[in-house]
């Protein structure tokens, strides 16, 4: 593997690293925020429900029971220019555990594509899936 | 008389086995599911060479949802060694190490992982992007279950794929997998349905909330 992939594969950890943080404090404290975090397309599918533009996702966040994630696992690899040439994308993978209102706490994983857009990185897409049988 | 502060009571939405951003992208989608897991099942998971591009990429990540009691010992020793949890691996060395590169080091990989049989009922599909011409990311999520490991464990799985669409077909460029246990209401609601519901499910436009 050449250094430059290497620099890629070191920068998506920092990224991945402080992108999780923001994204689940956001999340559990400052939802009215989290607009910002996504493009205006962005797209985001939970539980199979699937919302789109930002200002949408963040109506759709806010009407969600109160949460408090605690993150056990996060990875994080560059998409490869073969798929989106020149710009800069990431996939995040994350797992853990997540409160929700006074229920117990349930294992979930989500993950997200994250681009570059003026400068910042923005959720193009996300899926979040709680660890629950489809029956 | 009281004041207007209590929280009115909110649910989560109701769950759906897969959303799917394009109907053209389904048919695409569900057959290489079909034919990669024909394959992960198999005896010999060295086909799968196939399905991944010269530069694909593959990491694995695992994680236990409770704490190992001395009640529930199901371990998931077979992933832990090739887990690329950035909250526990710090190094640049080992994390760059932990990432597959390449078609054949990444089916020779998967060849050493444990055998499995997955259960079609119980997936997940979320296709959240497709370009026809060029791409695709889906995530996809369920119960396998190990036949050759002792006390016969059942894993609940995370996958998130990249795959390039080209008239050659289709090959995958990223590829993410989480692994922990399944929870007891996930082994008692697996292996018993008929597949696949997913199949089953029409596309639906994203909701305005």
């Amino acid at each position: 593997m050449n250094k430059s992939q290497r620099d890629k594969n070191d920068l998506a950890c920092q990224a991945a690293d402080e992108f999780c943080k923001l994204y689940y404090e956001c999340m559990d404290k400052t939802r009215h925020l989290i607009n910002k975090l996504y493009l205006d397309s962005g797209l985001m599918v939970y539980n199979g429900t699937g919302v789109s533009g930002k200002d949408n996702i963040q109506k759709f966040i806010a009407e969600l029971p109160a949460t408090s994630h605690t993150i056990s696992s996060l990875d994080a690899q560059p998409i490869s220019e073969f798929a989106v040439g020149q710009q800069s994308t990431l996939t995040i993978l994350i797992a853990g555990n997540v409160r929700i209102a006074d229920r117990k706490p349930a294992y979930f994983v989500q993950d997200f594509t994250v681009t570059v857009h003026d400068s910042k990185w923005r959720i193009v897409s996300d899926c979040f899936r709680l660890q629950e049988p489809m029956t | 008389i009281g004041f207007d502060l209590e929280e009115k009571k909110v649910d989560l939405p109701e769950s759906h086995s897969s959303f799917l951003c394009s109907e053209e992208g389904r048919d695409i989608t569900l057959e290489f599911v079909k034919q990669y897991f024909g394959l992960y099942d198999g005896v010999d998971r060295s086909g799968l060479i196939n399905a991944y591009h010269d530069t694909a990429v593959f990491s694995l990540t695992t994680a236990y949802n409770t704490p190992p009691t001395p009640q529930n010992t199901t371990r998931l020793n077979d992933y832990l060694s090739h887990n690329r949890n950035l909250k526990r691996v710090n190094g640049h060395n080992r994390r760059e190490e932990l990432i597959k590169k390449g078609k054949t080091e990444i089916s020779e990989f998967l060849c050493t992982l444990p055998r499995t049989q997955h259960d079609p009922a119980s997936f997940t599909l979320d296709l959240s992007i497709f370009n026809a011409k060029l791409m695709l990311i889906f995530s996809l999520t369920g119960v396998f279950k190990e036949p050759d490991v002792k006390g016969e464990p059942h894993r609940h799985f995370y996958r998130k794929f990249v795959l390039l669409l080209s008239d050659a077909g289709v090959a995958i460029v990223n590829d993410m997998m989480h692994v922990t246990n399944a929870t007891q209401n996930q082994i008692k609601n697996c292996f018993v349905a008929v597949p696949l519901p997913v199949a089953a499910v029409p596309p639906k436009p994203p909701v305005a909330a």
